[in-house]
């Protein structure tokens, strides 16, 4: 046995509600199940009512066509927020990554590798940013001078 | 008399695993207090070692480049608990000196594969005779008991059979290729198939993601319920073969 029938998240695209986004699902004969999205005017080029969309809003009702187009919209501004928050928060790994990478190679300069100074070690490790790294790294490489310095004095 | 504690880290094959191991137990020894009851033991190459490996380790061990070295060295641990670590993480939290409450009655423990994680994972599902599978503990930390004999006899098989599953000395049948490059099937072997295992007693972290937390996972979804990252672990954002500098 056949079916048709309108589902029940249509929305208005339109304030004005003169252009309906909707799915007809279809069940034909042996029981297979298409679904078909559709745009709807409420008027045709000249003017005239267009059926299909009062057949949808008869069917659904008015009142849920409004209802569904503002949880709609509450829905996709819910999921922008999420998707924008996973983005910037891969950012972050992605950042976090490159920082460690960087700090290995600031790990590998001669002068920071042979450095006995656990203290600014520790300190380039924790850091945040590479101008941190650059900043710890200098006091390192600093720190290493002098000690020369006094060794050979 | 006290049981010993201490931490294992291997690098073997790359040299660059050599510097992110040099950097994870420096990490190790920035946060935990008292810093002189922090153990190392640095498993690597004879090739890779330097000044820094001398200074950073309490004990040293040579290994082969075996590309699961890791396992050899495991088994090798010096010290009764033993908290092995991948090289490519960076302990970032001084709960690190709380790892050893993490132990209470297991005979070893580890982070787990779990579904809600399963976007970062390579393989994780697989067919067996038996019908689908999939691996559930990962290995990228394990905490084990080396004074039980058990524990012992287990890290030695582990080690054992990857070495013939890569070699293919080993190999169950029905199951497909690709997973013998994982460390992961032979420990799903031994807890899942081997009966002499039956009765470990394998347990997973409390809040595991503090211990083992994947920066690939995303931040957004994916985040320690009870307090912040103690052990980062870097895997996918690394570029390993690629040397430094």
């Amino acid at each position: 046995m056949s079916r048709k029938q309108w589902m029940d998240n249509a929305f208005w695209e339109t304030e004005e509600k003169k252009e309906l986004n909707c799915i007809l699902e279809l069940e034909d004969d042996v029981g297979r199940v298409t679904r078909q999205q559709m745009f709807l005017h409420r008027h045709d080029k000249g003017g005239s009512e267009n059926e299909l969309f009062n057949e949808v809003v008869d069917a659904l009702g008015e009142d849920a066509i409004d209802k569904e187009t503002v949880d709609r919209v509450e829905r996709k501004a819910a999921e922008a927020e999420e998707e924008k928050v996973r983005d910037e928060e891969h950012n972050k790994a992605r950042k976090l990554e490159k920082l460690f990478n960087y700090k290995m190679e600031a790990f590998e300069v001669e002068e920071i590798k042979n450095s006995k100074n656990r203290k600014l070690k520790a300190k380039l490790r924790r850091a945040k940013s590479k101008i941190e790294v650059d900043m710890y790294s200098i006091m390192i490489l600093q720190d290493q001078l002098e000690a020369e310095t006094n060794g050979k004095d | 008399m006290e049981k010993t504690k201490g931490f294992i880290i291997v690098a073997s094959k790359k040299r660059n695993f050599y510097l992110y191991a040099i950097n994870l137990a420096e990490s190790i020894r920035d946060y935990y207090e008292p810093e002189e009851e922090c153990k190392i033991c640095l498993v690597t190459e004879e090739r890779f070692l330097d000044d820094r490996g001398r200074d950073v380790a309490d004990d040293i061990l040579f290994c082969d480049d075996h590309y699961r070295a890791k396992l050899w060295g495991m088994a090798k641990s010096p010290y009764d608990l033993t908290m092995y670590i991948d090289a490519d993480m960076e302990c970032e939290h001084e709960d690190i000196i709380k790892v050893w409450d993490e132990m209470k009655d297991h005979d070893v423990v580890f982070s787990a594969l779990t579904d809600d994680r399963d976007y970062i994972y390579a393989e994780r599902d697989f067919d067996t005779p038996e019908g689908s599978a999939k691996f559930t503990l990962c290995g990228g930390v394990c905490l084990y008991d080396m004074s039980k004999p058990i524990v012992r006899e287990f890290m030695d098989d582990w080690w054992d059979l990857t070495f013939r599953q890569m070699n293919d000395s080993w190999w169950p049948e029905g199951y497909v290729d690709s997973l013998k490059s994982w460390d992961q099937f032979s420990l799903w072997w031994l807890v899942e198939k081997e009966e002499k295992y039956k009765d470990l007693k394998v347990g997973i972290f409390d809040d595991d993601l503090r211990w083992n937390y994947y920066n690939a996972l995303n931040w957004a979804i994916t985040q320690p319920e009870t307090g912040p990252v103690i052990l980062r672990h870097f895997s996918a954002g690394l570029n390993k073969d690629t040397p430094i500098v």
